[in-house]
């Protein structure tokens, strides 16, 4: 993929909502509350907005300035990773606010964690390397941008 | 000291570009030498050729990459007539130091010969205009109606119109047709019935069956306008009803890891071919393609265009017609095979079209002939045609030990391409990247980047993008690693002097590096030449004629200039639209222009772009239309 920044964002802000809304009344069925999914996958959403500044700019340092699954698997993990880093810390050193970080109060294991994660991050891959291109046919050509 | 003349070419087309000035000639990145060189390799200030006695001294001014002479990085050299030196990607070499300015036409018509699909060996001379197109189309910029209606000939009339009938027209009709107009309204002039015709032959030619890969992408799908499922998809899943399961894991892991953990995925030939061929049936292509040659374009005055073109009649005798359209498509793909001025002179004086053939002629007697007796074989370019002649060898010397390669070229490559913080890798003198243009000039930041910039800017880009490269296949870089090491395969450089018959043999006479005292001998049995193909407007008569009778602009690489829709905009006549893609347009907005995603994102931008100018029968082609009509692809029905 020859995703620019446009396209990332846009891909995401369709997608990420589109796969991880579901999935998040799934797993709050399975594993308690659906809210705080939600909510993570809000703040993954928000804090992969910024990632995507950065990978743009490691982009340009590939000849071909591509992004090969490999490379967009890679960056997801670290991503979720992080994410799970930041919610201990935080957790660890008390919310800010007195409700918590929105939703976020309630626990998500490691496993309804992980599992939730990769599978937002499957069902968006899987996404973008078909019925996107069936139902946006210049998607492709315009670096990911749909609007 | 009389004038220099240096002729080089340009690094991303191979066109020839003169130069006759007086010493000293300052070269340079900057607008202000007195030739500048628009790439990133290229420094400012890079060098100088200046008089010496009655000497021309070539000196580095401080360049950070450096000048080669004869394939030799120098501070200062003198420089003889028939020298060559390199700077940046740009290959120059040193005419006679006369004070009468040659035309450099005579040679650009040596340098290339014209294609003709028809026979294998490609003719000397475009055909002679014959007195059709009648004599109005010379006098007219816009041809009255009734003119052509008092004509001796059939006058037909169709909505859409594509001329050229290769894999461009086919893109153009298949967007058509799935955007709503109706196979009846939809004409293709070709010479090849199928319209991956000459794409095959040309495969076939340089020693690509269809049993082997093409350099395309899993997703640039002639036959399929969203790119999906893509031929990798496809493929896999061959592979699993066949039981193939290993094969198909292999492709899903060249999916995962292109191009930096796994070699990058690329469709078979055949595969590609029926696919193109399924598509066709199913969008009505018989019955849009009909055969004949187009000889000339005009304008209307109903705001239309009038095309000219003949077939073969039933008696073996020409049959000239002539057809009306609005809307009009010129994809006319290369109109040359590139041959190298000595080869060419060599087989011109000796008739000699044996031993020393182009990589795209039919040459399968090389192969044979060095199978049974063994030999040497020279090889001249450096592209993907020229790696895989080499590997071609190679496979025949699975069965003869006793057969060698020459790889003949003009200067070493130290240097990859730059563009901003990245570098092209180089493989033994060989650039490297997966397709011909990097990944982003089809639907990344280098597209849009192509598309806003100024025109001088625009070819720096294309300069550095473009160039000459082979994809990192394994299997080639493989076969360049143990040919030098076991001896079979060598690199020479040298700027060739002439080539001629020896001793029953062929012998390169060339200047440079292997040079001895100036002169040295490269001796072959057989010289292919890989160089390529060629695009220039000139070679294509119905282009020369359509660009000289309307004034037609030029880009930065003196070919059609096109709008970022592919509009032919000089062509505008009132409601009437001329569209252009593939290898004619190149240096315009967009790079890929011959690829087959280049193809098709030229097809759909200009089909786009009729639905907007209100075209007959067109409708938007939004994402309700495009789920439905890719279900009717899925199902193998008609648009």
């Amino acid at each position: 993929m020859t995703l620019t920044l446009k396209g990332r964002w846009q891909t995401r802000l369709l997608l990420y909502p589109l796969v991880g809304g579901g999935l998040a009344v799934l797993f709050g069925l399975l594993f308690g509350s659906a809210g705080a999914f939600a909510a993570l996958l809000g703040y993954w959403l928000l804090s992969g907005m910024v990632w995507d500044v950065v990978y743009t700019g490691l982009q340009t340092l590939r000849w071909d300035h591509d992004w090969p699954p490999w490379l967009a698997l890679l960056t997801a993990v670290w991503e979720v990773v992080f994410l799970w880093l930041v919610v201990q810390l935080a957790r660890a050193n008390g919310f800010p606010t007195p409700s918590g970080l929105w939703g976020l109060k309630s626990r998500i294991g490691p496993l309804p964690f992980g599992l939730y994660s990769g599978l937002v991050w499957w069902g968006v891959f899987l996404l973008m390397q078909g019925p996107m291109r069936v139902l946006f046919p210049r998607w492709r050509f315009r670096g990911g941008q749909w609007l | 000291m009389p004038p220099i003349r240096l002729t080089w070419e340009d690094p991303l087309t191979g066109d020839e570009q003169t130069l006759t000035a007086a010493l000293p000639v300052s070269i340079g990145r900057a607008a202000e030498n007195t030739l500048s060189l628009n790439s990133k390799l290229v420094s400012r200030r890079h060098a100088r050729l200046e008089a010496e006695g009655n000497r021309v001294i070539i000196r580095d001014l401080g360049s950070t990459n450096g000048v080669l002479v004869n394939g030799r990085k120098v501070k200062s050299a003198a420089l003889r007539e028939g020298d060559g030196f390199k700077i940046g990607p740009f290959y120059f070499t040193v005419h006679p130091l006369a004070e009468a300015e040659t035309p450099a036409r005579d040679e650009k018509t040596l340098t290339a010969a014209a294609f003709d699909p028809d026979q294998t060996v490609p003719a000397a001379r475009p055909p002679r205009a014959s007195r059709f197109p009648p004599a109005l189309f010379d006098e007219y910029q816009i041809v009255p109606l009734e003119a052509l209606r008092a004509l001796p000939y059939p006058l037909e009339e169709t909505t859409y119109l594509t001329i050229g009938g290769g894999l461009g027209s086919f893109a153009w009709v298949d967007h058509l047709v799935i955007y709503g107009a109706r196979p009846e309204n939809v004409v293709a002039i070709g010479v090849e019935e199928k319209p991956y015709g000459r794409l095959q032959r040309l495969a076939a030619n340089s020693q690509i069956s269809e049993s082997e890969r093409l350099r395309s992408n899993s997703d640039a799908c002639p036959d399929n306008l969203w790119g999906w499922p893509g031929y990798a998809l496809r493929e896999m899943w061959r592979d699993l009803r066949d039981g193939r399961f290993g094969h198909a894991l292999h492709i899903a892991w060249q999916l995962f890891g292109e191009p930096d953990l796994a070699e990058t995925y690329t469709p078979l030939a055949g595969d590609v071919f029926a696919a193109i061929e399924r598509e066709a049936g199913r969008i009505g292509w018989p019955r849009i393609w009909r055969f004949g040659r187009v000889r000339a374009i005009r304008k209307t005055g109903d705001e239309r265009y009038v095309v000219a073109y003949s077939q073969t009649g039933r008696g073996g005798g020409r049959v000239h017609k002539l057809i009306l359209a609005p809307y009009l498509h010129i994809a006319v793909g290369y109109p040359a095979i590139r041959f190298l001025p000595d080869l060419r002179a060599y087989r011109e004086r000796t008739r000699d079209f044996e031993h020393v053939v182009n990589a795209y002629e039919q040459h399968d007697h090389v192969y044979q002939h060095l199978v049974r007796h063994g030999g040497t074989v020279l090889v001249r370019g450096r592209g993907a045609t020229a790696a895989r002649v080499i590997q071609r060898v190679h496979e025949a010397r699975a069965r003869n030990a006793d057969i060698s390669v020459v790889h003949l070229m003009r200067a070493p490559v130290f240097e990859g391409s730059r563009f901003g913080r990245a570098r092209r890798p180089v493989h033994h003198h060989w650039e490297v990247q997966p397709f011909n243009w990097p990944k982003a000039c089809w639907g990344g930041d280098m597209r849009f980047l192509l598309e806003r910039v100024p025109a001088d800017e625009r070819d720096q880009l294309l300069n550095d993008w473009g160039g000459i490269t082979i994809a990192g296949r394994r299997d080639w870089i493989e076969t360049i690693e143990r040919g030098l090491q076991e001896g079979w395969y060598k690199i020479r450089f040298g700027q060739v002097e002439s080539v001629r018959r020896e001793n029953g043999k062929l012998a390169t006479i060339i200047r440079g590096k292997t040079a001895i005292e100036g002169v040295s001998h490269l001796v072959a049995d057989f010289i292919i030449d890989a160089t390529g193909l060629a695009a220039q407007l000139e070679y294509n008569p119905l282009l020369r004629d359509l660009v000289e009778h309307y004034r037609l602009p030029r880009n930065v690489k003196n070919r059609l200039s096109v709008s970022t829709d592919f509009e032919v905009e000089g062509m505008r006549n009132g409601r009437g639209r001329v569209y252009a893609s593939g290898s004619i347009t190149l240096g315009s907005r967009f790079a890929p222009v011959d690829s087959f995603l280049g193809l098709q994102y030229a097809a759909q931008r200009s089909a786009d772009h009729l639905v907007k100018e209100g075209a007959p029968g067109l409708r938007p082609f939004g994402m309700l239309r495009s789920v439905a009509q890719w279900l009717r692809w899925a199902r193998g029905v008609s648009p």
